[in-house]
């Protein structure tokens, strides 16, 4: 057991008090993750501190915070592969309720902007919706996002304008587009061809640094940026990759 | 309830996310605004052209200072970034290339470097010692 030292950002919009860090001294232990050590102190020091989890396992996406210079989920963090001492703040770019507690309603209003679900095309088959190992492929490293606002967080261009559809908007588009089964590829074409979709990326790749399901909403972006130029201009086919 | 937003804007930008991506469209901006900027200044030069040769040479003879030489290098330095890391953005987006931003940032750095050494080898005994490039011609 040894102890590391946390400094924690801390807001009570009751309290009067300007947002401010705090210090914490943690008891850890070996194996221990960021999340425990956020219990360790509710349990132990301060039973208002307030945080985000549900999952512990990297599944859920409640957990995502800035730790220690970069975006990534407290419960799957080493506490021993962090450098005391341990700076924590909630998600730039999202209105703090209190403590850790973001207010994630303009991350998940642009999520549905872009229509999150399958819609069919004009006829359905018989049975089920056929998907190909291959045709699957295609989406696999788009399905896997969690939602955990790291990106959001990490994106520049998400602060210079709220309305930015942000790169986990923009990913889970694409995750429909690439989706052979999806039938209204030209709708969310049109969707993030807006001006608030992918050409407000300034390709900073942030999103891609953080993502910790080493996802690469950069790419996603991209590959967006050029099925609409495509789509555009046909003659644009060669010169470009989708 | 009362929420607030605590998030302090572009200083806490480069801050909290310090990547070379963070700095490279930091740098990307400036360099477009100095370039604006410089392009609005060469005009008012180049402009002084439609009054007749004699105005032209008088404005063109004002900028041909030392001071000014100074600030060409830079210049010179901020079209090339701009130019090289504009074009590595075009590169990533139109061939898909983003999982190879490594390589790219590497590519930018080395490509700003050849270009930034050519230009500037030819350039500065020009600027500074014109007896020596152009025989005392200049
Ligand atoms: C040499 C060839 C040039 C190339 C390849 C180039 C490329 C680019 C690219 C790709 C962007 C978008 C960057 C982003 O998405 O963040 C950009 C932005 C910009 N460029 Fe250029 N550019 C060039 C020359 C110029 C010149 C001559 C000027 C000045 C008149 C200029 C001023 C700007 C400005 C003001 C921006 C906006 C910066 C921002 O919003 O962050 N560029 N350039
Ligand atoms: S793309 Fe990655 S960082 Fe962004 S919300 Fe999804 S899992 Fe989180
Ligand atoms: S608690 Fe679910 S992702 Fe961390």
């Amino acid at each position: 057991m040894s102890t590391t030292t946390f400094k924690i950002f801390r807001y009570d919009p009751d309290d009067g008090r300007d947002p401010h860090f705090q210090t914490f001294q943690v008891e850890t232990v070996k194996g221990m993750t960021l999340l425990e050590a956020l219990y360790w102190i509710m349990e132990h020091k301060d039973p208002t501190f307030a945080f985000r989890s549900s999952c512990r396992e990297a599944n859920c996406g409640s957990c995502a915070m800035h730790i220690n210079g970069s975006y990534g989920l407290a419960c799957r963090t080493q506490v021993d592969n962090l450098k005391p001492p341990v700076v924590i703040r909630p998600l730039a770019h999202l209105q703090v309720l209190k403590d850790l507690v973001v207010d994630m309603k303009p991350f998940f209003d642009n999520l549905k902007a872009i229509k999150p679900y399958l819609i069919p095309g004009d006829d359905p088959p018989e049975k089920e919706y056929y998907q190909s190992v291959d045709d699957r492929k295609k989406i696999d490293h788009h399905v896997d996002c969690i939602l955990c606002g790291s990106c959001y967080g990490s994106c520049p261009v998400a602060y210079g304008d709220p309305k930015y559809l942000g790169p986990h908007a923009l990913l889970k588009a694409l995750r429909f587009v690439d989706d052979s089964r999806d039938g209204a590829t030209d709708e969310r074409l049109a969707i993030v061809a807006s001006e608030f979709g992918v050409f407000r990326c300034h390709t900073i790749f942030n999103c891609q640094l953080v993502c910790p399901k080493d996802l690469n909403p950069t790419g996603a972006i991209s590959k967006l940026k050029n099925k609409i130029v495509v789509k555009k201009f046909p003659f644009m086919k060669p010169f470009v990759r989708t | 309830m009362r929420i607030r937003y605590v998030f302090k804007g572009t200083k806490e930008e480069l801050k909290l996310n310090p990547n070379v991506g963070t700095f490279s469209w930091f740098l990307h901006r400036i360099t477009g605004l100095l370039l604006l900027f410089y392009l609005f200044t060469h005009m008012w030069v180049l402009g002084s052209a439609n009054k007749g040769a004699e105005a032209f040479n008088q404005r063109l003879s004002a900028v041909q200072t030392p001071l000014f030489h100074f600030l060409e290098i830079g210049l010179i330095l901020v079209i090339f970034y701009h130019m090289v890391n504009g074009l590595s953005i075009t590169l990533m987006d139109f061939a898909n290339i983003s999982s190879k931003h490594k390589s790219l940032v590497v590519a930018v750095v080395l490509v700003f470097a050849i270009l930034a050494i050519v230009s500037l080898s030819v350039m500065l005994p020009r600027l500074f010692a014109p007896h020596i490039s152009t025989g005392g011609l200049a």
